[in-house]
């Protein structure tokens, strides 16, 4: 009963927020927290229960469509670390919106979109089969889109909104085709039903089908490449958007689908050499186009996608535990640098362009400070979670024989630090750069390069009225703190840490095609390998932007910086363009050209002949019709003579 | 005695409404209301109503006035009778007195349609069922051309439809044969086909399906919005239900052999349908192009002899229903108020009508399938269904129209509702309680259907038990072997 | 007995003729639905002979019939004269064309 609780108090929270929004007033804030902070404290009250053994908990189904198809809930270990994500992290990005959102016009409607958010999540992670899981995939896609479009009044949020679900749906597409698979050959969704049977159902490519369907999915949602082009231009949302969905909960939902098919990922080294290669892939060039970034947002979002491919390339290998943990401890720290990135922008009036910041240190120390140990976090230093996490995915990777894998993995860890830190120098240190002309930092339109402050509705609403408690919006950044470093600790120990207990032999062992090589050095090696590297984006982005000339002559160097960045990687590799020009643009093209010239002038016309050959008919039957009464008269009488000359010749030979 | 109320009441209702003065608006609404709302509530309180059956006809072959539920035609009555109460809710201006009048009139006609259990009778409601939709399209739209072009499409449809029942009757004795599981009389020769044939083109171009498919968007964008939602909801529908509960069991080794060229028009409907959708600009044209994509995808499940496929038809005909009707009726809503139905044109209106873009909204996710939906319910069980059967090159295939509805649908919506607000379109109200009472009961069916399809499911597994879509396949063996080979 | 059923026929023949020609010939419409009359009653002449020879009254009752129907004829046809002479006083049928094609 619990479960459900947790399960339908977001939705509650949504359908009220929605119906009773503007009568609610301010209480939304309160409301809408309450409605993931109830499920979050009931989720904890159910840590015994789902990891009972035997799986778990798990409830009858609620519903039955055909023999087969029967939709429930479950809670086991798995979706227990997503379920108490999902609520914590959510309950402290719902309360630090009430600061964020505060006084904007749409206040109610952002938090229904929010608990709605947290409701398809949910779906997600507690459905027991797998279109129960498409279910809350789609919804999840759902809301995306409306809390990237929250300002709708913007083209740009518009587009961007809309870009991220038709990506999502190539994703819902790509998981559909692995349901048809599993139906015909398993014939139930059931997620124990498929993990029990797919050994003999499933011949081996069409395991591998399957897995790639599933990864299609996985894909999109976790913007990997291909399918990731639309993370970026969602962070047209509001921030708190950006850390609670595009950061630390929806875009690891294909990290959770790979754990969650382990069994299938274990038994197809195919798929498992796929996933691993395009994470690695995502990882680093998600890296790379962070490090030419300028939005703040973008910067982070660009990071995230690269820390997914870590993750996604961790649970592609086989290294479930690690790829999991750096899920945990990336929403952690994630959503703590996109609060923290809010609170700046919040602080500048809606200014989102790093180059146009700069010595916030000494005004917003608390953010310096949070921000400060996110890139610790997220950098990978000793001590910090993301230290933890980071290394048992890399180390994971070699151990399971992919040392090219781990070579990007080892490289993409040094960019990190780079990017990360240069984002922090140039935020917070030096000297203040908001009142330098635009043009000076290289800024050639800053209202089309969507960072200046956005035609203000925000700004200038919440002027009249009076400010949140300041406290609303680092409280939840002061709580995410303490996890940022040390919730990684749960690792300490290897083979008998917690977190290896915690799992046991939950995801089951992988399946190898041969022998894997035993890894050329040992884990303190490669961390130390690491630490090297990271060392060295460190050390890149001080002389850059921290050594004393770097600081003294911020302002020419930037705009050099901005002039001098290659178009590839401005244009993030051209995938934008690729898609546009080949799939975009066609489409559009044949589908004007069917309604203004094949419906009208191919098929119609057609129709339109044989119309003109029965009108011709008509003229031959029509020159009969004369008019002429006694012409009528002479062809009824000539009618009259036929018939009856036919007697006659028929029946006159009787007399 | 309910089924033939059912038939003959509207009828009777529209023609009265004719003796109330023009001006009554309001009474005329009220009545349409009614009589829909009984027509629903009918076949809830008597759903085992016994068959209504007259002699009609000895010679040359049997007819009967015989009326009677079948385990489809029950839901397609319901989802009738709610969508024409929708409709007749959403009434206004000077014409609303004509067009309840011909509504009523369209709703009997196609409960006589769904309810016929006689070939003839059928057909003889098939072609009474044009007449509404011409006089109301004759009356509104500008030259008259759509009136005549849906007149002509569909007359030549029921012609050929008439033609084969005719000769169905003169070779089998009897036209009373709709639901019949002891009439397995199997048309021989080279009869069957040419009478499937004239019945297939009869559905073929009121379903529509590519390429019969032109009358369509020119008849949708002209009639009103309350004829414009039963007309795309509902009698869209009837050539689907023909072929799933009359040539199905009367005709399977036909359509085992038009099984081939039938997945060929659906395929090329579902792509066609979604790539015209993404070009057009008139925003009841997008939805019309909408549904020629959507009802290519139950065309190809009916045709696909799997009974999952089969399911997941009356899934989707009644969700399509649910959510066309919905889709039209909110753009019937922009249309009144906005004078235009022109993407490039509209823009921002979500910001002053909240409720009218939640409505449109809702009906544009549950058409691009939106899991959770009643359309992704139908879209899933069918591509699930062709998948399994063997078809997986077109269930693959049939997986892009998906990407692009969700493409097309968001254009549509967001063209309308969203972006800076235009400041020169005229007068803006959102929507009135009236028309938010119409549109209600629509979206509260297709999320409830989307969550649980159980009802329907068990009904259209009952359909598949008596008329084996197995059928198909079987003579399918025989004479058509399958483009793609089962995995 | 009286004269043979040939002369009858023969009668009726010949009156059948005047009829036809006078139809197809005569262009005033009165001319025409007085040629009309007596194709009707050459009709009404065979059936009646022929009911007397063969001593069947069916043949009887056909003329009665033909006889309402004429009566009827005669009525609307004049009635539509009577229109067509109100439009002009000097009529000619192949003038009255307007349901020409």
């Amino acid at each position: 009963m619990l479960l459900y609780l947790v399960w339908l108090l977001p939705l509650l929270g949504a359908v009220l927020l929605f119906a009773f929004g503007p009568q609610l007033k301010s209480w939304a804030g309160p409301i809408g927290s309450a409605m993931i902070g109830v499920p979050f404290a009931a989720t904890l009250a159910l840590w015994p229960e789902a990891t009972a053994p035997g799986g778990g908990l798990h409830l009858q189904p609620m519903v039955t469509w055909l023999n087969g198809w029967s939709f429930g809930l479950q809670l086991d270990r798995l979706s227990l670390i997503w379920t108490l994500v999902i609520t914590g992290v959510g309950f402290l990005i719902h309360v630090y919106s009430i600061g964020y959102m505060d006084g904007d016009r749409a206040f109610a409607r952002f938090f229904a979109y929010m608990n709605f958010f947290v409701y398809a999540m949910l779906t997600l992670v507690l459905s027991d089969n797998v279109v129960g899981l498409l279910v809350g995939w789609g919804l999840v896609g759902l809301a995306s889109y409306f809390l990237i479009g929250f300002w709708f009044e913007r083209p740009s949020a518009v587009g961007a909104a809309r870009k991220a679900f038709v990506m999502n749906v190539v994703g819902d597409v790509g998981i559909m085709f692995a349901i048809f698979v599993i139906v015909a050959k398993v014939g139930s969704i059931g997620y124990a039903d498929v993990f029990a049977k797919f050994g003999t159902a499933f011949t081996k490519e069409e395991l591998f089908l399957v897995c790639l369907g599933l990864f299609i999915g996985c894909a999109a949602k976790s913007a990997q490449v291909p399918l990731h082009t639309w993370l970026p231009d969602a962070m047209e949302g509001p921030t708190p958007v950006s850390a609670l969905i595009h950061a630390a909960t929806m875009v690891t939902a294909g990290v959770y689908l790979i754990a969650r098919f382990a069994p299938l990922w274990n038994a197809s080294p195919d798929a498992r050499s796929l996933v691993g290669v395009i994470g690695a892939i995502t990882a680093i060039a998600g890296a790379v186009l962070g490090c030419v970034q300028w939005d703040i947002k973008r910067i982070l979002a660009y990071s995230t996608m690269s820390q997914i491919g870590y993750m996604i390339m961790g649970v592609g290998v086989g290294a479930f535990e690690g790829g999991v943990l750096h899920f945990l401890t990336h929403a952690f720290f994630k959503a703590q640098l996109f609060l923290t990135a809010g609170i700046v922008i919040h602080a500048l009036h809606d200014e989102q362009d790093v180059r146009r910041m700069g010595g916030l240190r000494t005004r917003l120390p608390f953010a310096f400070i949070a921000m400060l140990v996110g890139v610790l976090a997220i950098s990978g230093v000793p001590g910090f979670s993301g230290f933890f996490s980071k290394d048992a995915v890399l180390y994971e990777t070699l151990a399971k024989g992919h040392p090219y894998l781990y070579a990007v993995g080892v490289i993409t860890a040094g960019i990190t630090a780079y990017y990360m830190f240069r984002m922090l120098f140039l935020t917070f240190l030096g000297r203040y750069r908001g009142d330098v002309d635009p043009s000076d930092l290289g800024i050639r339109h800053p209202e089309l390069a969507g960072t200046a402050p956005a035609a203000g509705h925000h700004a200038e609403e919440e002027e009249p009225h009076h400010h949140a408690p300041a406290w609303l919006m680092t409280g939840p950044v002061a709580v995410l703190i303490p996890f940022s470093i040390f919730i990684g600790w749960v690792q300490f120990g290897g083979e008998n840490s917690p977190w290896a207990r915690f799992f046991g032999d939950f995801f089951g062992a992988a399946a190898t095609t041969g022998p894997v090589p035993a890894p050329p050095f040992s884990e303190g090696v490669s961390t130390a390998i690491v630490l090297v590297l990271v060392l060295a984006g460190f050390a890149v982005a001080w002389l850059r932007y921290w050594k004393p000339d770097a600081l003294q002559n911020a302002v020419p160097r930037l705009r050099t910086e901005t002039v001098r960045t290659p178009a590839l990687l401005w244009n993030a590799y051209y995938f934008d363009a690729a898609y546009d020009y080949l799939l975009v643009r066609p489409a559009r093209a044949l589908g004007g050209a069917f309604v203004r010239y094949v419906d009208p002038h191919v098929i119609d016309a057609a129709v339109r002949e044989a119309a003109i050959s029965s009108q011709w008919l008509g003229h031959l039957f029509r020159s009969f019709q004369t008019g002429l009464v006694r012409a009528y008269a002479l062809s009824i009488a000539f009618g009259v003579l036929c018939v009856v000359a036919y007697y006659a010749v028929v029946f006159g030979g009787g007399r | 005695m309910t089924l033939t109320a059912l038939v003959l009441g509207p009828i009777v209702a529209g023609l009265l409404l004719y003796a109330l003065p023009r001006s009554a608006t309001n009474a005329a609404r009220a009545v349409a209301a009614i009589v829909a709302a009984l027509a629903f509530i009918a076949p809830l309180v008597d759903p085992s109503a016994p068959d209504a059956a007259a002699r009609w006809l000895s010679r040359p072959f049997t007819a009967s006035f015989h009326l009677g539920f079948g385990p489809l035609s029950y839901w397609l009555v319901l989802l009738l009778a709610l969508i024409t109460f929708s409709a007749a809710l959403t009434l206004k201006g000077d014409r609303a007195r004509e067009i309840a009048a011909q509504l009523l009139v369209l709703q009997g006609a196609m409960n006589g349609v769904f309810l016929a259990k006689d070939l003839l009778l059928f057909a003889l409601f098939w072609d009474l069922m044009l007449i509404p939709v011409f006089l109301v399209l004759i009356t509104t739209s500008a030259h008259g051309r759509p009136a005549w072009k849906y007149l002509i499409y569909n007359l030549v449809g029921g012609l050929t439809l008439l033609l084969a029942t005719a000769a169905y009757g003169v070779l089998a004795g009897t036209t009373d044969v709709i639901g019949n599981p002891t009439a397995h009389f199997s048309v021989v020769s080279a009869w069957g086909l040419w009478i499937f044939a004239g019945i297939a083109f009869a559905f073929l171009v009121k379903t529509p399906v590519f390429p019969f498919h032109t009358w369509m968007p020119e008849t949708y964008a002209e009639l009103p919005p309350p004829m414009v939602a039963v007309v795309s909801a509902v009698q869209s529908k009837a050539g689907l239900y023909g072929f799933m509960a009359i040539t199905l069991p009367l005709l399977p080794a036909q359509m085992g052999q038009a099984q081939t060229l039938m997945f060929a028009l659906g395929l090329a409907g579902l792509i066609y349908g979604a790539l015209a959708a993404l070009g057009e600009r008139d925003a009841k044209k997008v939805v019309a192009y909408s549904s020629l994509s959507h009802l290519g995808l139950i065309l190809l499940a009916v045709f696909s002899g799997s009974s999952l496929a089969y399911i997941g038809a009356l899934v989707y005909i009644v969700a399509h229903g649910l959510f066309s009707a919905a889709l039209f009726l909110a753009l019937g809503a922009v249309e009144q108020r906005e004078e235009t139905r022109d993407l490039a044109r509209l823009g921002g209106l979500a910001a002053r009508n909240p409720r009218l873009a939640g409505a449109l909204m809702l009906g544009a996710l549950a058409a691009l399938g939106l899991p959770g939906l009643a359309g992704f319910a139908g879209e899933i069980l069918i591509l699930t269904g062709l998948f399994k059967a063997g078809w997986t090159l077109a269930a693959v295939i049939a997986l892009v129209p998906v990407v692009l509805a969700s493409a097309y649908m968001l254009r549509m919506f967001q063209g309308i509702m969203n972006g800076p607000d235009v400041p020169d379109l005229p007068e803006r109200r959102d929507l009135t309680w009236l028309e938010s009472l119409a549109i209600a009961p629509l979206v509260a069916a297709f999320v409830w259907l989307g969550v649980n399809p159980g009802a329907l499911t068990a009904a259209a597994d009952r359909g598949a038990r008596t008329t084996p879509p197995a059928a198909i396949t079987s003579s399918v063996a025989v004479e058509a072997p399958r483009v793609v080979s089962s995995r | 007995m009286s004269a043979p059923v040939d002369n009858y026929i023969a009668l009726s023949a010949v009156l059948f003729f005047i009829g036809v020609v006078g139809v197809i010939v005569r262009r005033n419409p009165l001319i025409m639905l007085m040629s009309i009359e007596l194709l009707f009653n050459a009709a009404n002449l065979a059936l009646v002979t022929y009911a007397r020879a063969w001593v069947n009254n069916a043949g009887h009752i056909f003329a009665f019939l033909v006889i309402t129907v004429a009566a009827a004829e005669a009525a609307i046809g004049l009635a539509i004269v009577a229109v067509t002479f109100r439009r002009s006083p000097r009529v000619d049928v192949d003038e009255v064309a307007t349901l020409k094609g």
